[in-house]
């Protein structure tokens, strides 16, 4: 079984930019979500390993998404990297206290998200 | 491999994202800057500009385009500044924003030409110097205290909401609750599958009625197929209206901070009002004394019910780009193949044909031709589909243009006036492409030759402002863009003494042009109404320039004026360069393809129909003289005596010109696909391209309207019989 | 396509060399060159700047263009110019043999065709026998001969820059 992880960012450049940088490195099947609204179509087709999202998007902001995915059941322990920049601190904190497993400053460069990613998928299969 | 071929692909998308963001910049900027004029901006659009601002710097930044980076994080602040209420927009901030979207198409362009991110060189010290120098920069009447006025949402909103806020959202909500507004929370039922037309359809009925601060989605919904979302909703108008918005939806409405009573400050909608001693802060009012209120408002600020309409306008502009992105190329693949199909369905003609002239394969042959009639009927259908995506709005440039506009009429000083109609005319996009510039060169000489300064127009009689009328429309198969001022006109004689003194003329010939004739002088090169070079007609590029460009483009440019009230240039263009229908000649035992478009009527002609004047073969049609051009003595080849006999001759007309083709044979009509030329025969400017008519061997598209030009224009003599070319 | 040789993939060749002559790799320094004829006379070309080889198709007249342009040929769909490497190169003109073929070559972002009487072999030699620029009578294309080669005693062959001669050509 191959294990699916979700990009969303309203930015398709960003999106090739993770998808491009992942790579070789991680064993997935990326999926590609341009909205908050879009995501939460898909996170019901698949059990995803991860998702990493953005936070300022239009509709549903990326902080929306991770207290849903943290409310239910289904996507309590998908870890979630948050892939924003710098500018609001206040957003960020939000983030981590709402249950963001990682918080990724852009601009970053491929091994960096790369890495996260990695220690992530780690720690979760030494969990299991 | 793979990891480079992704990065390229990454690359390219953030070239295109970039350019999107650009338009979308550029477009709602321009909106600001007429909502600015008349009030206050839609603070979703000042949040959009500053999320593309925002969006661009993480993109720079993160594909390395240093430059870009520093201006977007310039841009960024700035407007992050604004839209939290910090500032206000000032003529000075726009400009620079205009200013700062030059700099990033100037940048992309660089990076897309070369290929390289580090092409780039930019100072940033611009955008510093040009808001360094803004006497009315940065901060507004609002200073940073006044935000301690405003509401504190915690005490009125659950932290279980505040808590998913972003901080623009945030703002946002504390502005409303500023004005007292009522904050609604709207439980609303989505279907997974079909989430995102509901949405939209949501968005489109609650836009009249309010702010929509976030979506909340809930995870308490039991059934997998559905979300339930709370829609968190600041009401401008009363609960009646939004009763009859949300009229068949199944909505659960829920109030969570009542309306209040704050005379002045309902409408106002991106600064907040600065706290008045008169504002009542305790007394909250029902929904229907609000709404009694907000009806007197309306009644009491004049001009302020135009705010919901340009609302409107701008939203459907912004849904243009809900559309899938194609590389022009695939479509040039694309129409290669259709057009190969066509080669390929003219063979499988040609065989029912043959196949009917024997007896015993009539049923067979009949099949056939039915066959392959259902499939010309097809292959016609995606001619067209293809070209039809191909096809993209005028407004791509006309927004271009205004941006141009106003940034060169603060630079002369004088109040333009730019009136776009037409804007969804649809033209290929490689036409818009190409003309753009021509088109810009245009609106720039009316700006600053065509319109008169401020005082002469006053002298004249005329409104202060001047007026610049940009049109674009459909006619046939044509496309019409007009730029029409309301400026001096342009004098025929002073025109006349520039071309003579230029040597373009003799005075002789001077004498015999019509008015018509005079005003199209100045499509020659050297030929202008002003002796200056100014600064923004842009030195040595002159109309002659113009015209070529146009012409390349298979169209053509003319001049209409009259002194004292103003001038009027009209471009024609096909609506399309890559499929037309044309007619199939022969000259020399060579096969041509004229465009269909340009050809009014085929004759067929003899050495006797041609009578000279002065030299130059004509024929009398109608009773009107029509010169001739052979075109084998055209393309070099010329052959010795008069026209034979059954020669055809071709009436071609672009804009008021007339000229008769002489071509040895008509072959037949027929659609063809014009494949453009390469580099290496851009001296040849007679041939629209090649076409490929299944014989394997490319056949030359003529450019009629090039053709014409030189005709008209050169000194060289293709009327004449070979004897005296030798 | 049934009339075109396609040139194996050589670009994992280094091509650092100024003068556009394709180095091998690093132990066993080789050049490597197409080979083809005008005349009685072989040329050899930089192999990494043709890009495929055709048997020419028919061509179709231009008009009022360069004597050394034929015309246009369609390869796959696009239209791309035939130049003729015996005007171009001041050659006679002479009858088209069954051995002609188009040599397609990059210049300027633009995929042009370059007819030649044939083409003979991928002539490699080591760097050792490779002379260098010879002197010959002052002229524009002896200024674009970038060495000689021999292959066997019986060849040799004219190794020229092929690609500012186009350059020049199409100024």
């Amino acid at each position: 079984m191959t294990s699916r992880l979700l990009i969303v960012d309203d930015s398709r450049a960003m999106r090739a930019f993770v998808r491009g940088s992942l790579r070789g490195f991680v064993d997935c099947e990326i999926d590609e979500a341009s909205s908050g609204f879009e995501a939460l179509r898909l996170l019901p087709r698949t059990d995803y390993k991860m998702v990493i999202t953005d936070i300022n998007m239009p509709d549903i902001n990326g902080l929306e998404l991770i207290k849903f995915m943290r409310a239910s059941e289904r996507y309590r322990d998908v870890p979630i990297i948050i892939i924003s920049t710098h500018s609001s601190k206040q957003d960020q904190e939000k983030a981590l206290e709402l249950g963001a497993s990682a918080f990724l400053p852009k601009p970053f460069t491929p091994p960096e998200i790369v890495n996260v990613v990695t220690a992530l998928i780690d720690e979760k299969g030494s969990e299991s | 491999m793979s990891k480079g071929s992704q990065g390229n692909k990454a690359m390219k998308e953030f070239l295109s994202e970039a350019q999107d963001f650009v338009e979308s910049l550029s477009r709602n900027l321009i909106e600001i800057d007429k909502a600015v004029k008349t009030g206050e901006p839609d603070p979703d659009m000042v949040n959009e500009v500053f999320r593309g601002w925002h969006t661009l710097k993480g993109l720079a930044s993160t594909f390395g385009v240093e430059p870009l980076s520093l201006l977007a994080h310039d841009e960024e602040s700035l407007l992050d500044d604004i839209r939290l209420g910090r500032k206000v927009f000032t003529p000075h901030i726009l400009d620079s924003l205009f200013e700062s979207i030059e700099e990033v198409t100037k940048i992309l362009g660089i990076i897309n030409e070369s290929g390289d991110i580090k092409a780039t060189g930019y100072s940033d010290t611009r955008t510093k110097t040009t808001r360094g120098q803004a006497p009315d920069s940065g901060a507004s009447g609002q200073s940073e205290d006044d935000n301690t006025s405003l509401v504190d949402p915690k005490n009125l909103i659950d932290s279980e909401i505040l808590e998913v806020l972003t901080e623009f959202e945030e703002h946002r909500l504390q502005i409303n609750l500023q004005q007292g507004q009522a904050i609604y929370k709207l439980r609303i039922s989505f279907s997974l599958m079909s989430i995102d037309q509901e949405l939209e359809d949501i968005k489109g009925r609650l836009r009249p009625v309010g702010e929509v601060i976030t979506y909340l989605p809930s995870s308490e919904s039991n059934d997998p197929d559905m979300l339930d979302i709370d829609v968190l909703l600041a009401l401008h108008q009363n609960r009646k209206d939004l009763d009859t918005a949300l009229e068949g939806v199944s909505a659960d409405i829920g109030t969570l901070v009542p309306a209040k009573m704050t005379p002045g400050a309902r409408f106002d909608t991106v600064i907040p009002a600065p706290p008045t001693a008169e504002q009542p802060s305790d007394s909250l009012v029902t929904d229907h004394d609000a709404a009694a209120a907000s009806e007197i408002e309306r009644q009491e600020i004049p001009g302020r019910g135009l705010v919901p309409q340009q609302k409107e306008q701008s939203i459907s502009l912004r849904s243009v780009s809900q559309s899938v992105r194609v590389d022009i190329g695939k479509l040039d693949h694309l129409m290669n193949v259709v057009g190969e199909l066509n080669i390929i369905r003219n063979s499988i003609t040609k065989i029912s044909d043959e196949l009917r002239s024997i007896n015993e394969q009539r049923d067979l042959a009949n099949e056939l031709h039915r066959v392959s009639r259902g499939f010309d009927r097809r292959l016609a259908e995606m001619q067209e589909g293809i070209l039809e995506v191909r096809m993209v709005p005028v407004s791509q440039m006309f927004d271009r243009l205004s941006r141009m506009t106003r940034k060169m009429s603060r630079g002369v000083e004088k109040e333009i006036n730019l009136v776009i109609s037409g804007a969804d005319t649809e033209v290929d996009k490689l036409i818009i492409e190409e003309l753009s510039d021509p088109v810009m060169h245009i609106i720039r000489n009316a700006i600053s030759h065509g319109i008169e300064d401020t005082g002469e127009r006053r002298a004249g009689g005329k409104p202060e402002f001047g007026t610049v009328a940009l049109t674009a429309y459909q006619k046939g198969n044509h496309i019409l863009i007009e730029v029409e001022d309301d400026g001096a006109g342009i004098d025929g004689e002073k025109i006349l003494e520039v071309a003579i003194d230029k040597g373009q003329l003799s005075r002789e010939a001077a004498a015999s042009l019509s008015e018509r004739e005079i005003l199209n002088l100045i499509f020659l090169p050297g030929v202008t109404t002003t002796a200056e070079a100014n600064e923004l007609s842009g030195r040595g590029v002159g109309m002659d320039v113009v015209k070529t460009n146009i012409s390349a483009l298979s169209g053509v440019v003319e001049v209409q004026s009259e002194l004292g009230i103003g001038t009027k240039f009209t471009i024609t263009m096909p609506v399309t360069l890559a499929i037309i229908p044309a007619l199939l000649v022969s000259v020399d035992e060579n096969t041509f393809a004229v465009p269909l478009n340009t050809v009014a009527e085929a004759l067929t002609i003899s050495g006797a129909d041609v009578k000279k004047v002065m030299g130059i073969e004509t024929f009398t049609l109608r009773g009107q003289t029509l010169p001739l051009c052979r075109m084998d003595g055209f393309f070099e080849r010329p052959r010795q005596g008069p026209i034979p006999k059954g020669s055809r001759l071709l009436v071609a007309s672009l804009g008021q010109r007339r000229l008769g083709l002489v071509v040895d044979e008509l072959l037949g009509q027929q659609d063809v696909v014009i494949k453009t030329l390469g580099r290496s025969l851009d001296e040849t400017r007679f041939f629209a391209g090649a076409t490929d008519l299944g014989d394997q061997k490319l056949s030359l598209v003529i450019d009629t309207a090039a053709v014409i030009e030189v005709f008209f224009t050169s000194n060289e003599d293709f009327t004449q019989p070979a004897a005296l070319v030798e | 396509m049934s009339n075109s040789i396609v040139i194996p993939d050589m670009a994992k060749l280094n091509t650092e060399s100024k003068n556009s002559v394709i180095v091998g790799k690093e132990d066993d320094l080789m050049l490597v060159f197409l080979g083809f004829v005008l005349g009685d006379e072989e040329f050899g070309v930089d192999l990494h700047l043709v890009k495929q080889i055709v048997i020419p198709p028919p061509v179709t007249w231009v008009p009022r263009v360069q004597p050394y342009i034929l015309g246009v040929i369609s390869i796959r769909g696009s239209v791309i110019t035939l130049i003729d490497a015996r005007r171009l190169m001041g050659f006679e003109a002479s009858d088209r043999h069954d051995t002609a073929r188009v040599l397609m070559v990059d210049v300027r972002d633009e995929r042009i065709g370059l007819l030649v009487d044939a083409v003979t072999h991928v002539r490699r030699v080591p760097v050792e026998a490779f002379e260098e620029s010879p002197e010959l009578d002052e002229g524009s294309m002896t200024d674009h001969v970038v060495g000689i080669i021999r292959p066997d005693e019986q060849t040799q062959v004219t190794v020229i820059d092929l690609k500012e001669i186009l350059l020049e050509a199409m100024r």
